[in-house]
């Protein structure tokens, strides 16, 4: 110490070197805390993603070297009547998630949300979510089996007729298994949509109230329009879970019975892991990885307008 | 027109719970066949519970089969190695993930740190990415690093695609935190790391408590990447066992798949019950990035 203060007097400028040694020490301290998330997140997420890109590319079975062919996989993708039949999959579950849960979930939170027990009736029908997307594949598919409780009610109230083995008729088993998905997503929507409305201002529809509107008046004109930012967030989180889905349809048919039920998500994990076609694997999860980029970037616009305000 | 409003509520209550009742009836479907024989399951209506006393009786047993595989005419396939296999990747990768996010996450809100925002989105890309982008180069990269098919490699596989969410929670939460708390430490000649752990840390455990429950339920209730990174029944994680039994062609009795979904669904499923209101906040800051 007692040197340090002698130099300190003799040489200034080789002190000052020292500190700004010292500094830049203490500078790369810093970044030392972000090492072990950078390492992990680089190895694991962001490099296989990049790879993944580069695959698309490319004819590749995993096994000889992979061969530059361009875009031929995405046309392929858009040609080949397989994949033809996922992209129409793929096209009915990204309508129906986008629609169906939510309609559910607001019709279900604007009764609950008046009603006593509410907190109940919000837990009891969130329970499905709580399930994994696996057992409730499986769970639904016990349903849908020729002897599974919807072919039984169905004998049991005479309508004999319409009784199907749901998951292997084709367009049927489809829809049948987006009804199951739907089933287990309502919850996770409803509980937003009740945060959502928890946090609304209430003077205008009391305001409303005293001016004797019903309450299905206050219901369409003013909360649902004073909700539209969480349904915002609900729709696009719908949307991208939804082309998303993989562990349901994967339990329930895997992508069969003939890859009917296939879409994207199951196309790409068919192809790489199944028929080893590891080139359009790439691509068709490059071309979802699109889809879901367009509709995140929408998602955090309505995120980030929310702060300006 | 106080009557009114009365009746109107009671009819309202009861119109949600004829719901509810529709609503569970699927799950009805699954506890009351868990609790069957096999024989019971071939002759009786899926919703009816066998009128004998002992079902908890033939629920466990048909819990204890699945658990340790024990099926007349199955292949041995045991779903408690996979049970203790998710618990481990569960805790382990959750708690691994809190603690890399939460350093990361201090030296983003806190530190001197040059290309913050660039260094930020680096990390949370990771989380913008539908899952299916990541599944080849990584299983490649797994049979290269011989981490294939090993408790080590789904370990770390999952602490990674759990980090950049809890760093995004994270980071909120410490923005937070008065820096006059963390000035005082300062001048008090604390270090960075000691400042971190005397002061951030004792600050955080809401946050921690609620990244681990959605990280863990989030883990175990995984399926694609279980599928892709492991095979063997010892290291595969229990939705991918669960999928496998489902998906199997050798004759297991329903009943005993179906008590086996509720042993591998039921851990979950009371976490999110017992610590619903976790589970809520959680959700809301998941999607609203509050």
């Amino acid at each position: 110490m007692v040197r340090g203060i002698e130099l300190d007097a003799l040489e200034v400028p080789k002190i000052s070197r020292i500190r700004n040694y010292k500094k830049s020490i203490d500078a790369i301290k810093h970044y030392l805390f972000l090492i072990p998330s950078l390492l992990l997140v680089g190895t694991f997420l962001i490099y296989p993603a990049i790879r993944t890109f580069i695959i698309s590319f490319t004819e590749w079975n995993g096994v000889t070297r992979p061969i530059w062919i361009g875009f031929q996989n995405f046309y392929k993708l858009f040609t080949y009547p397989v994949f033809r039949t996922s992209l129409i999959n793929t096209t009915y579950w990204g309508i129906l998630t986008l629609t169906l849960p939510v309609i559910i979930a607001l019709l279900l939170a604007l009764i609950i949300n008046r009603a006593s027990g509410g907190g109940l009736f919000k837990i009891l029908i969130f329970l499905p979510y709580s399930l994994s997307a696996v057992a409730v594949g499986i769970v639904w598919s016990y349903m849908y089996k020729n002897v599974g409780a919807i072919n039984e009610i169905l004998r049991l109230i005479g309508f004999e007729n319409f009784t199907h083995i749901w998951i292997q008729e084709v367009p049927l088993n489809t829809f049948a298994i987006i009804n199951a998905y739907v089933w287990r997503m309502v919850g996770i929507n409803l509980v937003l949509f009740l945060i959502g409305l928890q946090n609304l201002p209430v003077e205008p529809m009391e305001a409303a109230k005293l001016e004797g509107a019903s309450q299905w008046r206050i219901n369409m004109n003013i909360i649902i329009p004073m909700l539209s930012q969480t349904t915002t967030v609900v729709v696009v989180m719908a949307f991208i879970n939804g082309l998303n889905a993989f562990d349901i349809i994967w339990v329930m048919t895997m992508g069969g019975p003939y890859r009917s039920t296939e879409t994207l998500a199951v196309t790409m994990f068919r192809e790489s892991f199944i028929h080893f076609n590891f080139g359009g694997g790439a691509a068709a999860s490059v071309f979802l990885s699109i889809i879901i980029f367009a509709a995140a970037i929408f998602y955090f616009r309505v995120l980030f307008k929310d702060e300006h305000n | 027109m106080i009557n009114n409003k009365k009746i109107n509520r009671f009819l309202i209550t009861l119109m949600l719970v004829l719901f509810i009742v529709a609503w569970l009836f699927p799950i009805w479907n699954i506890l009351a066949t868990s609790m069957k024989t096999t024989e019971q399951y071939l002759t009786q209506k899926p919703w009816v519970l066998p009128l004998e006393l002992n079902v908890f009786k033939q629920l466990f047993l048909n819990i204890y089969k699945g658990l340790i595989g024990e099926v007349e005419g199955g292949s041995g396939e045991a779903v408690l190695p996979a049970l203790k296999s998710s618990l481990i990747y569960g805790t382990v990768g959750a708690i691994i993930a809190i603690i890399c996010a939460a350093l990361a996450a201090y030296a983003l809100s806190r530190l001197r740190i040059r290309g913050r925002f660039f260094l930020f989105m680096l990390i949370f890309s990771g989380t913008i990415f539908p899952f299916q982008i990541y599944l080849i180069p990584l299983f490649r990269m797994y049979q290269v690093l011989e981490i294939y098919d090993t408790r080590l490699g789904l370990t770390l596989f999952y602490s990674a695609i759990c980090i950049p969410f809890c760093m995004l929670v994270l980071r909120n939460w410490f923005n937070g935190i008065p820096q006059e708390i963390i000035d005082a430490a300062q001048i008090d000649g604390c270090g960075l790391l000691h400042i971190f752990i005397r002061i951030i840390v004792p600050l955080s455990w809401a946050p921690f408590a609620t990244l681990f429950l959605l990280q863990f339920t989030w883990i175990w209730n995984d399926l694609i990447f279980g599928l892709t990174l492991s095979i063997s029944r010892e290291i595969r994680p229990i939705m991918a066992v669960l999928a496998d039994l489902q998906n199997m062609k050798a004759p297991i009795p329903f009943p005993v798949v179906l008590a086996s979904t509720l042993a591998g669904s039921l851990p979950t499923v009371i976490l999110v019950i017992a610590f619903q209101r976790y589970f809520f906040k959680g959700i809301s800051m998941a999607v609203a990035g509050e």
